[in-house]
């Protein structure tokens, strides 16, 4: 009894502290909010008080004159087709460089580890595209966020499949299945925790970007929706408080992705048992 | 067992390996060359010109200056980011009661881009800005700071707000990491009659090792990389103050010269790469593999 | 042969989803702007014009003007539209790639050193209208017109002042350095802050130095200029220069200012106007076209840097111009354009919505708003401007607004400013190429 007791109070203790921790997380954000919903005066304050009406209107301009609905079906499309070929390709890619330990895997391995410390160049990435002649187009700028996170994914799958035991591979072997079939059906569910974090990180790093778009889309109808920010850098001022409701709207379908994946992380705990 | 290992067929490497080949490989390559040369927009002519970008980069005062932000930046991000994400995985991994709402407010800041937290963060920083604000209704005015226009604590201003973005984000791999390790080890341990801070450290860390690698390279590569955060919230200022190598580069570009600024960015791969290949190595041959 | 099989499946697949994604470009490319694609919708020609986020009011590119030259002509001009802070490095990376727009509108002094005016932008001498403009140096360099403009208003940099502030206190405009410190002493007593200083955008910091360089090289060694662009003398050469640098720290030092120089930036300025907080600011005429937008009733002007005695008002170069990349695909069709927005009616339709100063022989300038009459009359026509530095800079200066930066700090004197901005100019004028150095 003396020791679940103890395990009760250690726990609250952390939560307690934890709870006081998450106010540092909290409070620039609750100005972000309260700010989208000022005055363009009142905001310059850049306080935690709240607004003195809410300025619903804010939203409703932002989205009028960033043209909200057309960026966010852009953002849509662009992030979730380049995250989808991106994660797919390098969990694929992942899986067997960590299966197969030969001197070839660990020199393909280094070669995309690579890709994370090598920097991006536009000019000669533009000259790469005009070759293929598809410069200016929505595909070339799925492939190439595609190609910009393959490193990062790479990485972050081998080291989390290499915690998934050989033997549930040797297992399905045994019995018939495929390599496909051990990838899709065995490893990928386990790595269901994994997936979550890299799907919702690959999907939040394209929907951020506010590069690419820039040099590659010349046509600013296809502009993604974090470029609509610039419509609200006035010529001589800022108006912070459509700038934040422009931050707000924009960040919102990343942080529902991110709620809705995180039943999954969570869910990893199935994965553990599994071993047993 | 051999058979098996041919079962793992290299086709599936394909997909990722051609896009990634043609979309990043060929052009960072192409632009190594670059470095090379003279390489300037208001001339056509291009001259190869060997090391001479190099030798003018080890005679700059303020690259040198650069180079030591970036260290001091990578080396507080990547102790802050980590050592907090892995207490905040540790808490939030605890039966705690509001254990789901905690983990996505902690998350939070690392969905927001970094443009956004540095023009959150820019205006709150001014000397009679938001935080300072927030000291002295606390009583507590004696710290308030010149945060961003002091020069000598600029680049660790810029460094706690990138941990306050990020340091959710390692939580999030660390608690991926957790909950893979098999609880069937720590009952084990129990029965042994283990302490909590033993398993912690016999259980706990080593089997944590991929998430801490990917973290570690992660926080490094990203820290001695750094660009977006001190561009938008100082732009390398006020002077020079700043200035990291990321942004040197930048300065470089706008001086008009192209060649010298891809000829930095080559020394930061160079450098990038020898700090981080061999602790890569040598993390992955500690990694445990079942 | 179960692996085998599906390898080839895998392979298929792989080799599908290529040629899905090359032919979908060929159908994204309706999307795209790039000029191989624009001409083969049905004929129609469409011009790019690339223009800064921050110049969306420019009236070159209003809808109305558009509509009509597509209702005219059948060429339909499409904007990119690029993000402020980006506008010369994607220009510069567009002309590096040969994906040229076909008009760019963009700052003529800026194009001679960022964009490399002479290499890739289209000489404009023999064009139509180029007969009729008044004032043909404000759009060209070298000796030949580049660009285009329907005003040659430059704008002008000095002292922004707040006039129903000065008159309340029974202020003159003052002509020298003496009794500019007199008056802030007076506007500090009166608790408005004489002076905002915005520092945090560095070359804000170089209004006052450029503005007080040219005036005194104008007055007193008209050829330093151009011994200066061939490494005959050094700007440490002359000791007034340093002068005035300590004039416009000692403003901060006196307590003129606002406390935070370093942090506070340019886009609060206008929010501190309206407020009536600040009484001065040094900055270009611009500014007093933001605050009357925002409050009409609001009465700036601006008068001369007071670093000697009755200097005369700078002068920006002529901003705004519209240009035509060489190696724009339909040179044709762009000049066509500028035509139009030179026809008498088009051109002085925009001169009277805009209140500009006519830069063509036929159409006439409308009434001047108050502060820009003042300007004409007290400065403009009595000859009483002179162009500031930036005029005869060939080399990127961000290394001068940083090295002013570091002065407000606390950590240069006016002579080590110089000195480093010496040593970074005959740095990079070599690495141009320019001669002597």
């Amino acid at each position: 009894m003396g020791y679940t007791r103890k395990l009760a109070i250690r726990n609250y203790i952390v939560e307690g502290f934890l709870i006081l921790a998450s106010l540092i997380v909290l409070l620039p954000l609750v100005i972000l909010i309260f700010g989208s919903f000022k005055t363009s005066a009142e905001v310059l304050s850049f306080s935690l008080s709240f607004p003195e009406t809410w300025q619903f209107s804010n939203y409703v301009r932002v989205f009028q004159e960033g043209g909200l609905s057309r960026a966010f079906f852009n953002s849509i499309l662009i992030t979730g087709v380049s995250s989808i070929i991106n994660i797919v390709a390098s969990s694929a890619a992942a899986f067997i460089l960590a299966r197969r330990e030969t001197k070839l895997s660990g020199t393909i391995y280094m070669y995309f580890f690579m890709g994370l410390i090598a920097p991006m160049s536009i000019i000669t990435t533009i000259r790469v595209v005009q070759g293929l002649g598809f410069y200016g187009s929505i595909t070339s700028v799925i492939l190439i966020y595609a190609a910009l996170n393959t490193a990062f994914s790479v990485f972050l799958y081998s080291g989390f499949i290499k915690t998934i035991p050989r033997a549930l591979d040797e297992v399905a072997f045994l019995e018939g299945a495929s390599v496909f079939g051990v990838f899709f059906r065995i490893v990928t569910p386990l790595i269901l925790p994994v997936n979550a974090t890299v799907a919702i990180m690959v999907f939040m790093s394209v929907w951020n970007d506010i590069t690419i778009p820039v040099y590659f889309l010349t046509d600013s109808s296809t502009w993604t929706m974090p470029l609509s920010i610039y419509n609200f850098y006035g010529k001589y001022s800022r108006d912070w408080n459509l700038i934040f409701a422009n931050l707000v709207l924009t960040s919102l379908p990343v942080f529902i992705l991110y709620l809705f994946g995180q039943k999954y992380i969570v869910s990893g705990l199935t994965a553990g048992a599994v071993k047993g | 067992m051999k058979r098996t290992k041919n079962l793992y067929s290299y086709y599936m490497i394909f997909p990722a390996l051609i896009i990634y080949s043609i979309f990043f490989v060929v052009p960072a390559l192409a632009a190594f060359y670059y470095s090379f040369t003279d390489w300037r927009l208001d001339r056509l002519e291009l001259k190869f010109i060997g090391w001479d970008n190099f030798e003018k980069i080890f005679s700059d005062k303020t690259l040198i200056l650069a180079l030591k932000n970036t260290a001091i930046f990578a080396i507080v991000t990547v102790v802050g980011k980590n050592v907090i994400g892995l207490l905040l995985a540790v808490g939030l991994n605890m039966r705690l009661r509001t254990k789901n709402l905690l983990r996505a407010i902690f998350y939070s800041p690392s969905i927001l881009s970094i443009l956004v937290i540095s023009i959150l963060f820019t205006p709150m920083l001014r000397t009679e800005g938001t935080i300072n604000n927030l000291l002295e209704s606390v009583g507590l005015h004696s710290l308030s700071q010149a945060w961003l226009t002091n020069p000598s604590i600029v680049i660790w201003t810029i460094a706690i707000v990138s941990i306050w973005q990020s340091a959710g984000f390692q939580m999030a791999i660390y608690l991926a990491g957790l909950q893979s390790i098999s609880q069937e080890y720590y009952e084990a341990a129990k029965i042994d009659g283990a302490s909590s801070w033993r398993s912690f450290f016999k259980i706990t860390l080593p089997l944590l090792l991929p998430a801490i690698n990917i973290n570690l390279m992660l926080t490094l590569i990203g820290g001695l990389k750094v660009f977006s955060e001190v561009y938008v919230m100082t732009g390398g200022g006020p002077g020079n103050a700043s200035q990291v190598v990321g942004t040197i580069i930048l300065r470089s570009f706008g001086e008009g010269n192209w060649g010298l600024g891809t000829a930095v960015n080559t020394l930061l791969f160079v450098v990038v790469t020898i700090i981080a290949i061999p602790l890569l190595i040598f993390m992955r041959r500690k990694e445990v593999t079942e | 042969m179960k692996t085998i099989k599906r390898k080839k499946a895998m392979s298929i697949i792989l080799a599908s989803i290529l040629s899905i994604s090359l032919t979908a470009c060929g159908s994204g490319g309706t999307d795209s702007g790039t000029a191989a694609g624009g001409d083969s919708k049905g004929g129609k020609v469409t011009l790019e014009l690339a223009i800064s986020k921050s110049s969306q009011d420019s009236a070159f590119i209003q809808q109305d003007i558009l509509d009509a030259f597509e209702k005219q002509t059948n060429i339909r001009v499409n904007l990119q539209l690029i993000p402020a802070e980006q506008t010369t490095t994607v220009l510069q990376t567009k002309l590096a790639v040969d994906e040229t727009p076909d008009i760019i509108q963009y700052n003529l002094a800026s194009a001679v050193t960022d964009l490399n005016l002479e290499r890739n932008f289209e000489i404009l001498d023999n064009e139509p209208w180029a007969s009729r403009i008044v004032n043909k140096d404000v759009l060209s360099s070298g000796g030949h017109l580049y660009s285009f403009h329907v005003s040659q208003d430059t704008g002008m940099q000095g002292v922004v002042y707040n006039k129903q502030i000065f008159e309340e206190l029974g202020l003159s405009i003052p002509t020298n350095y003496e009794e500019f410190l007199a008056i802030c002493e007076k506007i500090k007593a009166s608790g408005i802050t004489p002076v905002f200083m915005p520092y945090k955008d560095a070359w804000a910091a170089n209004i006052w130095p450029a503005a007080a360089f040219a005036d005194f090289v104008a007055k007193n060694d008209p050829t330093f200029f151009d011994e200066l662009n061939s490494n005959k003398k050094k700007w440490s050469d002359i000791p007034e220069f340093k002068t005035f640098l300590e004039q416009q720290y000692e403003v901060y030092t006196k307590g003129y200012t606002n406390t935070d120089v370093l942090s506070d930036s340019y886009d609060m300025a206008v929010g501190k106007f309206l407020n009536k907080e600040v009484a001065m600011m040094f900055m270009g005429d611009w500014l007093i076209e933001g605050v009357a937008e925002q409050d009409p009733n609001m009465e700036l002007g601006v008068f001369p840097i007071p670093s000697s005695d009755n200097a005369s008002l700078g002068a920006s170069p002529l901003g705004g111009q519209l240009f035509i990349p060489k190696k724009s695909k339909h040179l044709d069709e762009a000049k066509q354009f500028l035509d139009y927005i030179a026809s008498k009616d088009v051109a002085q339709q925009i001169v009277d919505s805009k209140g500009y100063v006519s830069n063509f022989s036929d159409v006439t300038t409308p009434e001047l708003p108050a502060y820009k009459q003042d300007i004409v009359d007290n400065y403009i026509t009595p000859k009483k401007t002179v162009l500031t530095t930036d005029a005869y800079m060939l080399v990127d200066r961000s290394e001068l607004y940083r090295l002013l930066q570091d002065q407000f700090a606390g950590g240069l004197s006016p002579e080590e400013v110089l000195k480093s901005w010496d040593e970074k100019f005959s740095q990079l004028m070599q690495d141009k190429g320019v001669e002597g150095f």
